[in-house]
């Protein structure tokens, strides 16, 4: 199980939006429960410009893993994760990617994976792949 | 939350600006915005009535302005004051617009956002017939209908009089309740009586204390969309997603100065009007003589030094002021089964000790305390209700007894003027509070083991993957149909809560131990 935030660069940046988040500012927050079997493909949120997105999705044993090859116009600037036993069958802990969106992009998409869902998130994150596309609006 | 962190290098110093304004959040305010009581109302001759006026308005809150619906322009709403034995009578009017809380490029309200405005309103803790006309929660009260309740406040002559105590009115329509609480809709109701005869409660300053969770989006509006659960900070994001945060202040004042003179006594009422937070209260460096558990006064007063809220949960407390100081008046970080750990730590508020000096009598015995009528203590009927859920999907489901609520079923029929014991079990870890309209219950058991504690609960935490048994007596004097649910109101919006016949003379055919009606 992993516990830890990679400390590169972009870490002090997602120091400091961890530091806003504890007095409150704002982030997109997007679960599993964001996907949803019945939806189209590639359905597209729209998001405002500058507004920091974090991914968080259920783990341990299972880790996910930031597909950075996929994903296109975000940055990764902090992993963590949360203990969380006994809430969704088959994981005992929350996992979280946060992400800076590229200045000036108008589209945004986040590619998150694992080999190993557990099977009560099977028809929730089919195949392990958790994706999201954006639509970046101008605040 | 507990976030282990590997640090390196110079990112240590980055990780200590975070604690440090982590911890700068658990630190008493230099000086914070004074405390504000709500506008009130009382009974005359018996009698109170008013119209509750459902519509957008704007509040400062901690430097922000909320759009957010409220009732007569008040968050949270008036304060309402009556005895037993009157009767209060307001027709809800609910001008809800559909322009709030929507996603980012929302055109307009679709039809599943416009339930959302649906309303009605329900009398927490009056022991009154949920018949239509009164305390019925299965009305429902679109933007531009009004409707007009009276609620006969159960006196004297009933042989059962309404204890007197703090209780409360919040909006109760099934799939749009939580909304409606993350929006702070919520009132107090105050009913006097015996206790506040009292010496040392009647001596006691009162102050009179709406703890509200509001969940608001970066314009100030609650959320138009669906809720769901996320660790970190803010403990839900919507689907679509908005950015958020989480607001608790007390009679819509976020951290407020409370003052107080050295001795001096105060009685608080306190509510947790929150749809999901659990309030545990603790004020630094003073213990709390507790009075009443959810409007029900106790035989003695009872010396404490914290007291844990569920949503839904009232306490009344006598304090004595410190030294001269400032103190902090907490949420106390608490497990509550959400994921990602305890929820955490809150500063509600500073209770600020100045001034001429005191000496304020503390409460020793109060009143005769509730009791099951000797003729009906006999327990004739014992049931068994199963609590779960599963947060992975959105919406989150939660069962009881294995189904989601639905309003064309009778789950429970029950003879009034008879006492029976529930077994409610709690398959899950998020500890859900049990609240059932119109009759309060004791906990005789928590995991088996008995309580010794004659308190009086109309709603109790259950614990994680645990179990209570509690007693209730059915007062034979209301019948009709109502409700059990969760008050975490996330909760019963997705399913958990079922319907109770509570039958007398006047049960239809068919119904009824007889009719196998259980
Ligand atoms: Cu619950």
């Amino acid at each position: 199980m992993k516990k830890r935030i990679f400390l590169t660069l972009p870490a002090l940046c997602f120091a400091a939006v961890a530091q806003a988040q504890d007095a409150g500012i704002f982030q997109y927050v997007f679960t599993q429960s964001y996907k949803n079997p019945a939806d189209p493909p590639g359905r597209m949120q729209p998001i405002r410009a500058g507004v920091p997105v974090q991914v968080q999705l259920p783990a341990g044993p299972g880790v996910w893993v930031y597909d950075a090859g996929e994903s296109s116009n975000v940055a990764l600037t902090g992993e963590g994760s949360f203990d969380s036993p006994d809430r969704i069958a088959g994981t005992d802990t929350i996992q979280t990617f946060s992400f800076a969106v590229a200045d000036g992009a108008d589209r945004a998409k986040i590619v998150v994976t694992t080999d190993n869902l557990p099977p009560s998130l099977a028809d929730i994150v089919p195949g392990g792949v958790f994706d999201l596309s954006l639509q970046v609006v101008s605040p | 939350m507990h976030r282990r962190e590997l640090l390196g290098g110079t990112a240590a110093l980055v990780l200590a600006q975070v604690r440090w304004a982590a911890a700068a959040e658990l630190e008493t305010l230099q000086s914070g915005p004074p405390y504000r009581a709500l506008p009130e109302k009382q009974s005359k001759h018996g009698k109170l009535t008013t119209v509750l006026n459902m519509a957008t308005g704007s509040f400062d809150v901690g430097g922000r302005t909320l759009r957010l619906p409220a009732y007569n322009d008040t968050m949270p709403g008036t304060l309402y004051r009556l005895r037993p034995g009157d009767t209060l009578k307001w027709t809800l009017r609910n001008n809800m617009t559909d322009d709030l809380g929507l996603p980012l490029g929302a055109t307009g309200a679709n039809e599943a956002q416009k339930a959302l405005n649906y309303t009605n309103v329900h009398t927490h803790g009056l022991q009154v017939s949920p018949g239509d006309g009164s305390d019925n929660v299965y009305r429902v009260i679109k933007p531009g209908e009004k409707h007009t309740y009276t609620y006969k406040i159960p006196g004297p002559e009933s042989g059962r009089p309404q204890p007197a105590g703090l209780h409360w009115y919040h909006p109760h329509k099934h799939g749009s309740t939580s909304h409606q609480g993350w929006q702070g809709l919520a009132g107090p109701i105050v009913i006097e009586g015996e206790i506040d005869r009292v010496r040392a409660v009647a001596a006691a300053r009162e102050r009179v204390m709406v703890l509200n969770e509001i969940l608001i989006n970066d314009q100030g509006e609650t959320p138009t969309a669906g809720i769901v659960p996320t660790a970190g900070p803010v403990p839900f994001t919507s689907v679509p997603a908005m950015p958020m945060d989480i607001l608790f202040p007390v009679n819509g004042v976020l951290r407020p100065d409370i003052d107080v003179r050295p001795g001096e006594t105060q009685r608080w009422r306190v509510l947790a009007a929150g749809p999901h937070r659990v309030f545990h209260l603790k004020i630094d460096g003073h213990d709390m003589w507790q009075i009443s558990q959810d409007g029900i006064p106790f035989a003695k007063a009872r010396k404490v030094s914290s007291i844990v809220l569920a949503p839904g949960n009232r306490a009344e407390f006598i304090i004595r002021g410190g030294a001269p100081g400032r103190y902090a008046f907490r949420a106390l970080a608490f497990s509550q089964g959400h994921p990602g750990g305890a929820r955490p730590e809150k500063i509600l508020g500073t209770l600020v000790s100045a001034g001429e000096p005191m000496n304020g009598e503390l409460p020793g015995d109060l009143v005769e305390p509730l009791t099951i009528p000797a003729k009906a203590r006999k327990v004739v009927n014992e049931r068994t209700v199963r609590f779960s859920g599963d947060i992975s999907t959105q919406p989150v489901q939660f069962f009881l007894d294995g189904k989601p609520f639905s309003g064309s079923r009778i789950d429970q029929a029950v003879l009034v003027g008879t006492t029976e014991e529930w077994t409610l079990i709690n398959e899950d870890v998020f500890r859900h509070p049990f609240h059932i309209h119109v009759n309060p219950f004791q906990v005789i058991e928590i995991n088996g083991q008995p309580t010794n504690d004659d308190s009086w609960w109309d709603t109790f935490m259950l614990p994680s993957k645990g179990s209570a048994k509690i007693r209730m007596y059915f007062r034979p004097d209301v019948s009709g149909l109502t409700v059990y649910h969760c008050h975490i109101l996330p909760h019963e919006d997705n399913g958990m809560m079922a319907n109770i016949l509570l039958y007398g003379a006047d049960l239809p055919q068919g119904f009824g131990p007889e009719g196998g009606h259980h």
